[in-house]
């Protein structure tokens, strides 16, 4: 399917990096499996095929048999769906592909899974989102911190870290990092800025365009509360 | 579907560079840090906007001479020596305000913007008043916003008014 339909603020950085060739497409995946292998091993550990092996197997093998495919991201842009759901959605044939792989390896019939289905313990888009939630915060954070570290602004980093993560006030952050507590509120804010648009960039990267990421954060508060 | 073998990925191992420091977050976590994503869409973040543009510093300077200041010899002596008096500092929030809403061009409201709340901050700094018809915390939250992409020394200024509201 042509990419056209899409609009040009989807995705616009996993589509920059594909379009500069073999380096991209390794940064690409790189990205997707470290924002995604936690999300999709919580999950695999709710379906009754957790059975199959050990979960970082499984998501070893889950990438190294999709990811590769040049079509993969094609086939995702045309589905329509948020990244995370697209590769659940991809995890769930995989799993049927391991469960008869193994009916063909083993003579044993496989527990709770005698009719292939790959079936979850509660509500699998609810799940999904709850845990992707978390990963995407987890993404925006090293996004951010890597920002901070390019710009020098190590400290800023560690303080909007020790504000908003561990509940410390400007007053006693003044006397952690020997500035005055107007300064370390603009330090923690200029981080916090760096953040902002990192979590707006990783949110925009599982396939929301730039005018539903609010919509799309509230989704998540949600999910999450 | 073709498949590449060049491109084969591998797992990131935790202790992969981009992973480096961030560990798996809470759930609460991550509730507090995913509202830090929300746009909040205030006439503000045009003005935050536009210093954060390369050019942020240079613009300010000039904006703040042909925009709510026009007239004054030293903007940045008026806003950061702290000899302005109190009613000159009103009058430039209430001129950057006459532009905000008179304005015909995008620099010409950002400009107003930056007069108000810049002078809000001086007389927060200076006087230890609050010219502005809102709320502290908002203010305090607004000045905060601004500093972190404000040149210094007017970041100063506005993050020691804030923090003086903070403390108010």
């Amino acid at each position: 399917m042509s990419t056209d339909v899409f609009p040009s603020t989807l995705n616009t950085w996993i589509d920059d990096e594909r379009r500069r060739g073999l380096s991209g497409q390794l940064a690409v995946n790189h990205y997707v499996m470290s924002a995604y292998a936690w999300p999709l091993r919580v999950y695999y550990l709710g379906t009754n095929m957790r059975w199959l092996g050990e979960p970082d197997e499984i998501i070893d093998g889950f990438f190294a048999s999709r990811l590769a495919h040049d079509d993969f991201y094609e086939k995702w842009r045309g589905s329509g769906k948020r990244l995370r759901h697209w590769l659940i959605n991809a995890l769930h044939f995989y799993l049927r592909e391991q469960l008869q792989k193994s009916r063909r390896d083993r003579t044993v019939a496989a527990p709770g899974a005698e009719a292939g289905d790959v079936t979850f313990s509660g509500d699998p888009d609810r799940e999904t989102d709850r845990i992707a939630a978390q990963a995407f915060v987890r993404e925006a954070m090293n996004l951010a911190a890597q920002t901070c570290r390019d710009k020098n602004l190590g400290d800023h980093w560690s303080l909007f870290l020790r504000h908003h993560v561990d509940g410390r006030d400007f007053n006693e952050l003044a006397r952690e990092f020997s500035v005055d507590a107007a300064r370390a509120a603009v330090m923690s804010r200029t981080a916090q800025r760096h953040f902002h648009l990192a979590l707006r960039e990783i949110i925009a990267r599982d396939g929301v365009p730039d005018d539903q990421i609010d919509a799309e954060i509230q989704l998540l508060l949600e999910r999450i509360s | 579907m073709s498949s590449s073998g060049s491109t084969h990925p591998s797992t990131p191992s935790s202790d992969d560079g981009i992973q480096e420091g961030i560990p798996v977050v809470d759930a609460g976590t991550a509730s507090t840090l995913l509202r830090l994503g929300l746009d909040q869409r205030r006439p503000v973040d045009r003005l935050i906007r536009r210093l954060s543009a390369t050019d942020g510093a240079a613009w300010l300077d000039s904006a703040l001479g042909w925009g709510p200041m026009q007239g004054m010899a030293s903007p940045r002596d008026v806003l950061l020596g702290g000899g302005a008096d109190l009613d000159l500092l009103k009058r430039i929030k209430e001129r950057g305000k006459a532009i905000v809403k008179s304005a015909v061009s995008n620099d010409e409201q950002v400009a107003g913007l930056a007069g108000y709340f810049f002078a809000v901050a001086a007389a927060l700094r200076w006087h230890g008043t609050l010219i502005a018809n809102r709320a502290p915390g908002e203010v305090a939250e607004i000045l905060l916003d601004v500093a972190a992409v404000a040149p210094q020394p007017y970041q100063d200024l506005l993050s020691q008014a804030a923090m003086a509201l903070r403390s108010a």
